[in-house]
């Protein structure tokens, strides 16, 4: 068995941070809002081609990129949330055809005011316009993930404080109950359709910072970006839940962080092995698979615990449903 | 106090489905009533307290809460008006939220919902008196997930919920339907106390006759989408469960006019 070099791993740590708020906001979609959102499919690229756009054409600094960016992608989970909520169309639906017109508006912002001026598939930053926006706090040179992490571990875990402090407030238990118990929450006056609303925005906003940071990395914003994304913010989401087993809201947030991680470094181990990059995706289905089965096998292996008991109490935990929130 | 005026509500409106739920139906009940609320399935019982808290609004007619028309308010911002206990233990509370955060939704009922905390510290005092009658030891497992708690638990819980922000009608749809007979009647008694101390004006739905006539001032019959009896007072105190099952089942096989019951 080969292992990664420090490079690869240090460098699959850079990737992980810079793809926890695409974590947290599938976190907050699927978990907080129970809303199987697919708008970040959209969302993601949404945030490289914004953020690369306004690097490269209108000479922005990356870090101030990202409230625009934010913007941009609470704009299409508003746009989700008003199709399903508003428009009574199915979410899993409304979503889905967000994510499907966003592919032609990130085509477009990837082509806006290039030489050509056609819709693009891909937007690099120049070399250029590169070292100009080195200083403006930058964190280029992206081609340093030792210093790329520190700034992403930064914005991450901001940003996690900054979820959990909101669902902490009155109106983030709202969005909660809304979540968990639509009825209920109704029933007490919360107006579930706005919750929905901000639930979503923040949800794809944060994706968006994800897609921006991941294309600040790369030196380049593509419109394919989104492709499988759900999956691999996902895999991060359910690997932290299977390592971090609390419920409550404050660890499950902390999950986030733990499993983007784990997620990452377990794919560079795996690929060192003479595998191909693009079996990424094969793995991360086996991953995925293998985090969902933990509790049961956890009881069932030898090298767990031993007793029919432990199998037993792994059925009976079951009984509330894996992933559900509580605390 | 609650008014409804010739009210009227039609499900599947224009398709061979068509139910005629609730039919010209008023009624009024003063504040700090208790009225019990029989009739067999299908007899508009549910629909009634449900336009009431605005799932869906009437075809025609009128629904004041309060003196306030709330005819066509939509359900979340006439929560202040109505709290509402379901026959189902688990629909009253979020089970993955803990005791406290439940009661902390409940206590802004109605109200804004800001990014102050979402529990207080002084709310959390007030929450521990508020649960200490209830001799369910709530008050010491705050932070405990309401899905952890059993369903007479949740319904007391529920029932708090319900009627802490004091409103203007409490609306009991069989709320202890689904529970063993001595936590049911654990909950009747919550029930009683909580109307009584709060002087709510309240109208519960059962199916227990004995429950109908022992608990509150006045007891309603439906049938088809109409009050066909409405009983209080000495009328109602000498009324039995017989007499009571009898009138029912001449209203289920149509022997009763409206007139002679009323009459």
């Amino acid at each position: 068995m080969s292992f990664p070099s420090y490079y690869t791993l240090i460098t699959s740590v850079a990737i992980a941070l810079a793809y926890v708020g695409l974590v947290q906001g599938i976190f907050l979609a699927f978990r907080v809002l129970n809303f199987p959102d697919l708008t970040v499919n959209g969302s993601l690229p949404l945030g490289s081609a914004m953020s690369i756009l306004l690097l490269e054409r209108f000479g922005w600094g990356p870090l101030w990129t990202l409230p625009l960016v934010f913007l941009a992608g609470a704009t299409a989970g508003l746009t989700t949330a008003l199709l399903t909520t508003k428009l009574k169309i199915n979410g899993l639906l409304a979503s889905i055809l967000v994510a499907t017109g966003l592919y032609s508006i990130n085509l477009r912002l990837l082509g806006f005011g290039s030489p050509a001026g056609r819709p693009n598939g891909t937007l690099y930053v120049s070399e250029e316009k590169g070292k100009a926006v080195e200083g403006l706090l930058s964190f280029l040179p992206l081609r340093d993930p030792e210093k790329f992490s520190l700034v992403a571990l930064l914005v991450g875990g901001l940003l996690a404080l900054l979820v959990w402090g909101l669902l902490s407030t009155q109106l983030g238990l709202a969005v909660r109950a809304t979540g968990n118990n639509e009825q209920m929450a109704r029933a007490v006056g919360i107006d579930t359709d706005l919750m929905k609303i901000i639930g979503l925005a923040c949800a794809n906003g944060l994706v968006a910072i994800s897609g921006a940071m991941l294309a600040q990395r790369d030196g380049y914003a593509s419109a394919d970006a989104g492709l499988g994304a759900i999956v691999f913010g996902l895999a991060g989401l359910i690997l932290g839940e299977a390592v971090v087993r609390s419920k409550l809201i404050g660890w499950a947030i902390l999950g986030t962080l733990v499993g983007s991680i784990i997620y990452r470094v377990v794919l560079a181990v795996v690929l060192a092995q003479s595998l191909e990059t693009s079996d990424q995706q094969l793995i991360t289905a086996l991953l995925v698979a293998i985090a969902l089965a933990l509790p049961l096998l956890r009881g069932r292996l030898p090298g767990f615990a031993s007793s029919r008991v432990a199998a037993t109490q792994a059925t009976a935990n079951d009984e509330r449903p894996a992933g559900k929130l509580e605390g | 106090m609650l008014k409804l005026q010739a009210v009227s509500k039609v499900f599947n409106q224009g398709t061979p489905y068509a139910v005629q739920a609730i039919s010209g139906l008023s009624f009024e009940a003063g504040a700090g009533e208790f009225i019990t609320l029989i009739g067999s399935n299908g007899a508009g019982k549910s629909t009634m307290l449900n336009l009431i808290a605005g799932l869906f609004y009437p075809d025609r007619g009128r629904v004041e809460i309060d003196g306030r028309d709330v005819t066509n308010l939509a359900e979340h911002r006439r929560a202040a008006l109505v709290g509402r206990v379901f026959q189902d233990p688990l629909l009253g509370t979020a089970s993955q939220m803990t005791v406290e955060q439940n009661l902390a939704l409940a206590s802004v009922r109605g109200g804004r919902r800001g990014l102050g905390p979402g529990v207080g510290r002084k709310q959390r005092a007030d929450f521990r008196d508020l649960l200490a009658p209830l001799g369910l030891w709530l008050e010491q497992r705050l932070a405990t997930s309401v899905g952890l708690l059993s369903g007479g638990q949740r319904q007391a819980l529920t029932l708090l919920m319900a009627t802490m922000a004091r409103p203007a009608v409490l609306l009991l749809d069989e709320h202890t339907a689904a529970l063993d007979p001595l936590t049911s009647q654990r909950i009747n008694e919550l029930t009683v106390k909580l109307v009584a101390e709060l002087g709510l004006t309240t109208l519960m739905v059962t199916h227990n006759m004995n429950m109908a006539l022992a608990m509150g001032s006045r007891t309603l019959m439906m049938h088809q989408g109409q009050v066909l009896m409405d009983i209080s007072g000495p009328q109602r105190a000498t009324t039995t469960v017989p007499q009571l099952i009898e009138r029912f089942n001449a209203y289920k096989q149509g022997l009763v006019s409206d007139r002679m019951a009323l009459g």
